[in-house]
């Protein structure tokens, strides 16, 4: 046969036979797209990006919020898996743009992965105000507590926003079978110190589990509000873990928590810090 | 009579007539004693059993008696047949995997089986590196393949248009459990850090070695597979934010297939 031979496009065999070399061929375009197909283990602990990020984030808000009386910050937490509703918090608080930084109590992850720690910090990273993730119980799971230090650093951490003490605490404790120090007291013994000595005219404590809830090492809630009472002009707690927006006072002394909800409950809470030593909490709906 | 099955020709498709029939008729001795029985193709290869008398007993102890014209023992019978069966586990393939999930490096050994080799089954142990964790870790797998076709690609070539399957991987460590410890209330988190279970699809190509040039290896194959864990589709299914491509994990591996 001289030529090339030409195909009928009538033939309706031949139009599926063309069909197919494409269908075959999508997982070599999948293997075109890039390199982030390539994972060793969901508990590998590796993951792009950028690394120590609180301490990042912490030297933008004590560089804007420096010398500043009052404050306004948000706080979210529990947002694990639930990275649509995170996309619209963190849409809302853009929208705001009232907000000097954001506070995230704890549980990026559901199950610990290094995958969901860059997917969530993959939505958070487009918020506008500078944010500091505190770890929660999920976050401890496998390799989680790992990847956490590594992604955002150490569990426990202060840093000062204007006149402004803000103190992050890992309690977890359950997580580890109680067997290392949660809550640190010695690491809050040397921040009593400093920060007594540092001028400091309130302090604000944010953790991820209060007192009395399953997590915290319930042995010692009464030294711990021991502890927090020595720093300088104690406002109130921030909490998460229950996933229910509500505020308590555990120890019935006086010091009240704020609980911020989970992302499913499309809650987060708005604080204001007044240059008069007074507070104001919003509940925001997003 | 004792018989054997004598593999006398593995011969790609289009050379399966003209090979198959050569040592057949060429040996008078052959055509006296042995005749072609059957001929079962797996895959691209075609077996050409025959049946051909032979002084070590192996197969049938009824067909031994007559040979040997005497009766073989009860323990010869039971030896024989337990070392049929460890035969027939013998694994006839080893693999080497980069990344899929289950270890930076995965190596381990299985089986090809079925009418036309279409399934698989592999045992693999993976290392992973410690990275940003404490220590470097193990991973064992379970991985059950089903290959639906093999399409012949010139004269030693085989392609595989689809392989799909599910693996179950195990990591090992103290931080990954199978069950919650016992310090958890019943059901605490509901999912188990330490067993994975995956699903993929991928696609093989396959050098079936010339005969003359064999020396480890029947045939070497060229496999990846896209796949996905419990995990990870999970949370792609409940959120719009996370997109197919973000849980695909990739595996490039070879397959050396001895028998």
């Amino acid at each position: 046969m001289k030529g090339k031979r030409k195909i009928s496009p009538n033939f309706a065999g031949m139009k599926t036979l063309r069909l197919l070399p494409p269908l075959l061929c999508w997982p070599l375009l999948y293997l075109l797209c890039g390199c982030d197909l390539i994972e060793y283990h969901p508990y590998d602990s590796r993951f792009d990006g950028e690394t120590g990020l609180n301490a990042k984030n912490i030297l933008l808000i004590e560089e804007q919020c420096a010398d500043r009386d009052s404050l306004r910050f948000a706080v979210i937490s529990d947002t694990q898996r639930w990275y649509d509703e995170t996309r619209r918090a963190v849409n809302c608080i853009n929208a705001r743009g009232d907000i000097d930084f954001v506070i995230h109590l704890g549980d990026m992850s559901d199950f610990g992965l290094a995958k969901e720690f860059e997917w969530m910090q993959h939505e958070l990273s487009r918020l506008n105000p500078p944010c500091v993730c505190l770890i929660g119980n999920h976050d401890c799971l496998g390799t989680g507590s790992d990847v956490y230090r590594c992604l955002y650093g150490e569990p426990n951490f202060t840093f000062d926003a204007g006149n402004t003490h803000f103190v992050c605490l890992n309690t977890n404790a359950f997580e580890y079978d109680y067997s290392i120090a949660i809550p640190d007291f010695h690491f809050l013994r040397t921040d009593i110190e400093t920060t007594q000595s540092s001028g400091a005219q309130r302090t604000v404590v944010a953790m991820h589990a209060a007192p009395g809830t399953d997590q915290f090492n319930n042995n010692v809630e009464d030294v711990f509000h021991e502890y927090l009472r020595h720093y300088p002009g104690l406002q109130f707690c921030l909490c998460g873990h229950t996933h229910k927006t509500t505020d308590f006072e555990p120890l019935g002394d006086g010091l009240l928590y704020h609980e911020c909800g989970c992302a499913k409950g499309r809650q987060f809470l708005v604080f204001t810090l007044k240059a008069n030593g007074t507070y104001e909490m919003e509940v925001v709906d997003y | 009579m004792r018989w054997k099955w004598w593999i006398i020709s593995l011969a790609l498709l289009g050379q399966t007539t003209t090979m198959a029939a050569r040592p057949v008729s060429k040996s008078p001795q052959a055509t006296a004693t042995a005749e072609v029985r059957d001929t079962v193709v797996r895959g691209d290869t075609v077996f050409v059993y025959v049946h051909e008398p032979l002084p070590v007993p192996l197969d049938s102890a009824a067909a031994a008696e007559g040979a040997a014209g005497r009766k073989i023992s009860r323990y010869e019978r039971r030896t024989q047949r337990y070392q049929r069966f460890w035969h027939n586990l013998t694994p006839n393939q080893f693999t080497v995997q980069y990344a899929g999930s289950i270890g930076l490096l995965s190596t381990g050994f299985g089986w090809h089986y079925g009418r036309h080799d279409n399934f698989e089954t592999d045992i693999l142990v993976g290392f992973l590196p410690r990275y940003n964790s404490e220590e470097a870790k193990m991973t064992l797998t379970l991985k059950q393949r089903f290959v639906p076709w093999h399409t012949r690609l010139g004269r030693d070539w085989t392609f595989c248009p689809l392989t799909t399957g599910i693996f179950v991987n195990s990591i090992f460590g103290e931080d990954f459990w199978a069950n919650e410890p016992s310090r958890y209330p019943d059901r605490y988190y509901g999912f188990s850090t330490k067993i994975r279970l995956n699903v993929f699809l991928g696609q093989s190509f396959r050098y079936n070695i010339p005969g003359n040039k064999r020396r480890h290896a029947k045939a070497l194959a060229f496999y990846y597979e896209l796949s996905s864990c419990d995990l990870y589709i999970v949370s792609a299914f409940t959120n719009r934010e996370i997109r197919f491509k973000d849980i695909l994990s990739l595996a490039l591996g070879l397959k050396f297939e001895i028998f």
